[in-house]
């Protein structure tokens, strides 16, 4: 074994280390942008992830059909027993309609904001050692996607881009420790921060933060970004399960769970721009 | 170029291009996914590479298996690369002076391997910055993945002695 120190492959492999230190100073160094190799690496990889994933989510879409037949059938019965109670309810059919168009108000429904500008882009890959649902979209800097661009899907906000290379990017959601956005709760106008929480995040939910004491917030209270440099305003992240107190017991927090059906996500948008984004506010 | 070395090259072409499809497996949304747990493929691969091929190659395949973690995940670059760099050459060494190269050694040595990334990924991205209930980091989320791994090891084991196999009995031929 002594003779293996002192070998010329021993000197290769400790030039290989540095090298790889080299490159892990240079991405702390430069923080979403990724050193040449892992560009190089994903430029190659990522279209072969585009394609292992497309014919994944057509194997499992087309396998869901014979492996939910118990599940469909007692989602069928569910359907006629719900038809059935809204063909009694007939009456209140005008009441409905009211309450459906304010519901879509606050479930975020609506118009999208002039001032995005969005990119489509589908989920290529999910590492098994990353945590919080992170994931790999196939878009990145030559498409105009840019760390800390926001992400979201049909359904609410999903996180913001991480780190982006050439033809790809990676996607951290707001179930990870490391997202702070700042968020309002609708119906009270509180505002709080949004941010992951390891357990919540095992429960599929993340943290509203620096609630008062006093606080209204309820559960079923819509929430929202209220906007600012890293997110823009008015993009639904989810619905409040819980309020509770914080250790200290100084300010409450909500449990919310996200819109956005992170874990399942294939196809998300980028908003590669918009009114206000990186502009610090003036303290 | 003579004819041994060239074989040499394409026996090497032909693990790179294995753990490149490993990779894609291992990170494809949905395959092989059980409870929201993925395994991971190309520790293996370099373990067994490190078991047939010996240190050299197996820190090479090491440090490459750890730059394709790296690229999927959101650790820092380079952090997968050095940790199994140094797995490849402990394996290759441990199989040529401590350990007989078979599958019940293999699978010890790629539980270690695992098991290692596994918790100093937890130090060094979770414990270190004091998070809340953190402990649920290695028990639900990475101890699975390490458990889930080697048991499918003997995948990419069989993989890439098959590999090897053919390639050593064509340049023997």
């Amino acid at each position: 074994m002594g003779e293996f120190w002192k070998s010329k492959r021993f000197k290769i492999l400790l030039g290989v280390l540095v090298l790889l230190l080299a490159m892990m100073l240079q991405a702390a160094w430069n923080g979403g942008v990724p050193p040449v190799l892992a560009q190089a690496v994903g430029v190659v990889v990522t279209p072969v992830q585009r394609a292992a994933a497309f014919i994944s989510d057509g194997v499992t879409s087309h396998l869901r059909r014979y492996l939910a037949a118990d599940q469909l059938a007692q989602e069928n019965q569910q359907l006629h027993d719900e038809l059935r109670q809204l063909r009694e309810q007939m009456v209140d059919y005008e009441r409905y309609k009211r309450e459906s168009e304010t519901l879509r108000d606050y479930l975020g429904i609506r118009e999208e904001h002039e001032d995005l500008e969005l990119l489509p882009a589908a989920v290529v890959a999910r590492d098994p050692n990353s945590r919080f649902g992170s994931f790999t979209i196939d878009k990145g800097t030559l498409a105009g996607v840019e760390p800390l661009d926001p992400v979201i899907s049909a359904d609410g906000l999903v996180g913001l881009v991480r780190e982006a290379g050439p033809n790809y990017a990676k996607v951290l959601t707001i179930l990870d420790v490391e997202i702070d956005a700042g968020a309002k709760v609708l119906r009270t106008q509180e505002l709080g921060t949004i941010s992951g929480d390891v357990e919540l995040a095992g429960q599929g939910c993340c943290k509203l933060s620096y609630l008062d004491r006093e606080s209204a917030a309820a559960a079923g209270d819509l929430v929202y970004t209220s906007g600012g440099a890293l997110f823009p305003a008015d993009l639904v992240v989810g619905s409040i399960l819980r309020v509770e107190d914080e250790r200290e017991g100084i300010s409450r927090f909500a449990v919310v769970r996200p819109t956005a059906q992170i874990a399942e996500l294939t196809d998300v948008m980028v908003i590669t721009s918009f009114n206000g984004q990186g502009v610090q506010a003036d303290e | 170029m003579n004819e041994k070395l060239r074989l040499r090259i394409a026996q090497q072409g032909v693990y790179v291009l294995l753990l490149g499809v490993l990779y894609v497996l291992q990170t494809t949304p949905g395959f092989l996914q059980v409870g929201g747990v993925r395994p991971n493929l190309v520790v293996p691969a370099a373990i067994c590479i490190a078991m047939l091929e010996g240190e050299f190659l197996g820190g090479i395949y090491g440090a490459l298996a750890g730059v394709l973690c790296d690229l999927g995940g959101m650790s820092i670059f380079g952090f997968n690369g050095i940790i199994l760099l140094a797995a490849g050459v402990a394996a290759g060494l441990a199989f040529i002076y401590l350990l007989r190269p078979c599958l019940a050694n293999f699978l010890l040595v790629t539980l270690g391997a695992l098991a290692a990334r596994g918790l100093l990924d937890y130090f060094f991205n979770y414990y270190m910055w004091g998070y809340r209930q953190v402990w649920r980091v290695l028990v639900l989320e990475i101890l699975p993945v390490v458990a889930y791994s080697t048991l499918l090891a003997p995948l990419p084991y069989l993989l890439c002695r098959w590999v090897y196999g053919r390639f050593r009995q064509r340049l023997e031929d």
